[in-house]
C-alpha cells in the first residue's frame, strides 16, 4: 500500500476535526475523496503531510510499509508523498521560479522534464512572480500540480484541483495527470497513486477512480467503486449520503 | 586637504555625540597605512582578493568600468578604463581638478558631529569620481574600502559628481580583513546634475569588532534621480548612519533601500532622510530588515515635504527570527505645503508557521524553508540593479543565510 490510514483522530485548536478515519490507496490507484466544504477532507490531506497544527490523538498513517504518524513533514516528501494545496500560502518575496529551481534540484529532476511540465500547465509567465502574490485561483492550482509534480512523487495528494478552475484549464489539468499515472508503469511499484479530494467530482471526467470515499463531519460515512460511488452522490447529493448513514448506522 | 577654517571648526567639535545611535571612544583607534601601491590591480590581488570579493567587487576588472582601493587610509589603486570617467584619489582630484573646491564639504557640515570632525582632522583619501556630460555608463565602477590593521581609523572623503544627462552606477564594498577591526567614517557628498542617475549600491562585511559612521549627503537637480541599496550582511559592533538627500530640481527623484541582516550583537541604527523641496520631485524610502542574534535594528526615515505637488513614500518590512532580537521602525513624515502626498506604513513580525510548513511539504528542512523565506523576503528589497550586480547580491545573501 502506498497508504494505510487505521483509526485516526485528529483534533485542531481543541476541536475533533477527524474520526476513526480509515482509508487505504494501492499502488497504481487512484482514489477520490468526496465530501461537502467543511467535511474534514483538508484537515485529512494536511494530516498525511504531517502539519504540526493537526494533532494526531489516536491511530495511525502507514506507507510503503513503514509508520509515518510523527515523521517531518520533509521526510514525507522524501518517501513519495506530495500535495497540492487548497489554499497554498502567498510567501512574498520569494520567486515562483526560484521555487522550482529549489525542488527541481532536491528531487534531481532534468531541466527538460520541468520545461516541459511548465508548458503544458502554461506557467511560463509566472517565473519572476512572488509565490502566489496575485495568482488568480486557477493560476494557483496549476502551480501547485507543477510543484507536486517536480517531486516525482509516488502518492500525490490534490486538495480540491478542480474548484475555481475554467473547463479549459480543467482539461490541462486532468491530461497532465493522466500523464502523470501512465509515466512508468511497467512494475507495480513504481506505480503513481493519487488522492483527489473534491466535492464536485469534476475532474473524474478525465480521470476513472478506481475507488471513492465520502467522508461527512470527519467520519468517512461510504465507500466503494469510483464509478459508482461518484454517480449516486451527484445524483442524489451528500444530504442523501447522511441519511443512509444514519440509518445504516442505527440499524 | 581640509583648510585651516575647517580644521578649527572640526576640532571644537570632536567631542560632539551623533543624534543617533551609540556614542564611542574615538581615542581607541588611530590612521593606519598601508605600504602597497600598485597600477595594476591584479598585482594586489593576492593581499586583497579574499577580501574584497567577500563584497562583490571583481579583481580582473572584466565587468567594470574602474576601480578604487583603499586599504586602511592608504589610497592603493584609482584607475579610470573609461574616457568621460573620471575616478581619483582625494589627494590627486583636490591637486588636478580646480573646480573640486566647489564641491568639498559642501554638503556635510565638518562639524555635524565627533565623527564628521575625525574625519576632517584625519582625512587623507577617498574617491572622486566625477562623469562627463552624456557619459553613459554600461558596467559599474566599483571601489572597495578595506580595514586591515587593528584599531585603524579610516576616514574616505568621497566625491561623486554626475553631470547632465550622465549614468553612473558605483558598487562601494566596506569591509575588514579576517581579525581585524575598526572605526570606519566614510564621507561622501552626491552632485546629481539634470536628467542625470546615479545608483549606488554598498555593500558591507565587517568583523563584528568595527564601528561604523558612514556620512552621506546627496544634491538632486532637475529630472535627476538617485537610486541607493544599502546592504548590510555582516553588521559590525555598531553602525549608525542617516544620509540626507536633498531633491532640488524639478521632477528629481530618490529610491533608498536598506536591505540589513542583523545578527549577533549588533547595534544597527539605519535609514535615509529625504526632502522635497522643488514641484514634482518624488521618493521611495525602503527597509528590509532581519532581527537575528541579539541584534538591535532602529530602521529610520524621513520625508519631509517643503512645496505643492511632490510625493513620498516610505515602507519598513521587518521579520524577527530570534527572541533577543528588537527592530524598531520609525517613520517621519513631514508636510509644509497643503497640495502633497505623504503615505508609510510599516509591518514588523515573525516568519508564519503555515509558510515553513508549506516549504516543509515540498522537502525543505525547517531551516531551509526559513532561509528561502528570508532570502526572498531580502531580495524583494532590492530597487533597480544592473543584472549582475542583482544577481551577486542575491547569492551573498543566500551565503549570508546559510551562517545565521
Amino acid at each position: 500500500m502506498i497508504l494505510e490510514v487505521k483509526d485516526l483522530n485528529v483534533e485542531i485548536s481543541g476541536k475533533l476535526v477527524l474520526k476513526d478515519v480509515s482509508l487505504s490507496i494501492g499502488f497504481g490507484e487512484t482514489v477520490f475523496l468526496l465530501g461537502p466544504n467543511g467535511s474534514g477532507k483538508t484537515s485529512f490531506i494536511q494530516s498525511i503531510l504531517g502539519n504540526p497544527a493537526y494533532k494526531v490523538l489516536k491511530g495511525s498513517i502507514i506507507s510503503q510499509g513503514f509508520e509515518i504518524t510523527t515523521l517531518k513533514p520533509e521526510d514525507r516528501a522524501k518517501i513519495g508523498i506530495a500535495a497540492s494545496f487548497q489554499i497554498p500560502p502567498k510567501i512574498k518575496g520569494l520567486k515562483a521560479g526560484r521555487l522550482l529551481e529549489e525542488v527541481s534540484k532536491r528531487f534531481n529532476v532534468h531541466r527538460s522534464y520541468m520545461e516541459n511540465l511548465i508548458s503544458i500547465l502554461k506557467l511560463e509567465e509566472f517565473m519572476n512572480r512572488e509565490l502566489y502574490v496575485g495568482f488568480s485561483g486557477g493560476e494557483a492550482k496549476r502551480f501547485e500540480i507543477l510543484l507536486a509534480l517536480l517531486q516525482k512523487p509516488k502518492l500525490l495528494l490534490l486538495d480540491e484541483p478542480d474548484s475555481g478552475v475554467d473547463v479549459e484549464n480543467l482539461a490541462v489539468i486532468g491530461k497532465t495527470l493522466d500523464e502523470f499515472l501512465h509515466e512508468d508503469d511497467d512494475l507495480l511499484s513504481t506505480r503513481k497513486s493519487i488522492l483527489i479530494v473534491t466535492h464536485t467530482g469534476a475532474l473524474a471526467k478525465y480521470i476513472n477512480p478506481s475507488r471513492a470515499y465520502i467522508m461527512l463531519n470527519g467520519e468517512i460515512v461510504c465507500y466503494g467503486k469510483g464509478e459508482d460511488v461518484i454517480k449516486r452522490v451527484f445524483k442524489d447529493g451528500f444530504e442523501k449520503c447522511k441519511s443512509c448513514y444514519e440509518k445504516f448506522r442505527g440499524g | 586637504m581640509a583648510t585651516e577654517a575647517l580644521k578649527k571648526r572640526a576640532e571644537e567639535a570632536l567631542s560632539k555625540r551623533s543624534a543617533y545611535g551609540i556614542d564611542l571612544d574615538v581615542s581607541e583607534y588611530m590612521p593606519k597605512h598601508a605600504n602597497l601601491n600598485s597600477r595594476h590591480l591584479e598585482i594586489l590581488e593576492d593581499e586583497l582578493s579574499s577580501s574584497i570579493e567577500s563584497v562583490g567587487l571583481n579583481v580582473d576588472e572584466k565587468n567594470t568600468l574602474g576601480s578604487y582601493i583603499q586599504i586602511d587610509q592608504t589610497a592603493v589603486y584609482s584607475q579610470s578604463r573609461r574616457r568621460g570617467l573620471t575616478i581619483l584619489n582625494l589627494k590627486e582630484a583636490l591637486k588636478r581638478l580646480d573646480f573640486l573646491r566647489n564641491f568639498y564639504w559642501r554638503l556635510i557640515p565638518v562639524d555635524l558631529d565627533k565623527f564628521t570632525a575625525l574625519a576632517a582632522l584625519y582625512e587623507e583619501s577617498g574617491y572622486v569620481i566625477v562623469v562627463e556630460k552624456g557619459f553613459k555608463s554600461d558596467k559599474p565602477t566599483q571601489a572597495c574600502l578595506l580595514i586591515r590593521s587593528p584599531r585603524s581609523l579610516q576616514t574616505p572623503h568621497n566625491i561623486i559628481i554626475a553631470e547632465e544627462e550622465t549614468n553612473l552606477h558605483v558598487i562601494t564594498g566596506c569591509t575588514t580583513a579576517p581579525e581585524s577591526f575598526g572605526l570606519h567614517v566614510g564621507i561622501s557628498e552626491f552632485y546629481i546634475g539634470r536628467n542625470a542617475t546615479v545608483t549606488f549600491t554598498m555593500i558591507h562585511s565587517w568583523s563584528k569588532a568595527s564601528h561604523v559612521r558612514p556620512r552621506t549627503a546627496v544634491l538632486v537637480e532637475d529630472g535627476g534621480r538617485f537610486i541607493s541599496n544599502y546592504v548590510v550582511l555582516k553588521p559590525a559592533t555598531s553602525i549608525q548612519m542617516y544620509p540626507s538627500i536633498r531633491l532640488i530640481g524639478e521632477n528629481a527623484s530618490a529610491i533608498s533601500t536598506s536591505v540589513i541582516l542583523g545578527s549577533g550583537n549588533a547595534s544597527i541604527d539605519v535609514g535615509s532622510s529625504v526632502s522635497l523641496e522643488s514641484e514634482g520631485s518624488n521618493c521611495r524610502i525602503l527597509s528590509r530588515v532581519v532581527g537575528g542574534g541579539s541584534s538591535e535594528t532602529v530602521a529610520r526615515s524621513r520625508i519631509t515635504a517643503v512645496i505643492d505637488n511632490v510625493r513620498g513614500h516610505t515602507e519598513c518590512n521587518g521579520i524577527i527570527v530570534s527572541d533577543n532580537a528588537s527592530i524598531t521602525a520609525i517613520p517621519e513624515l513631514e508636510a509644509k505645503a497643503k497640495n502633497i502626498e505623504l503615505t508609510h506604513e510599516a509591518a514588523i513580525g515573525k516568519i508564519s508557521e503555515e509558510e515553513i510548513f508549506y516549504l516543509q511539504t515540498r522537502g525543505f528542512t525547517r531551516e531551509e524553508a526559513v532561509s528561502l523565506i528570508i532570502g526572498g523576503f531580502l531580495e524583494s528589497g532590492l530597487s533597480e540593479l544592473p543584472a549582475n550586480v542583482e544577481k551577486y547580491l542575491k547569492s551573498a545573501i543566500q551565503w549570508a543565510l546559510t551562517s545565521l
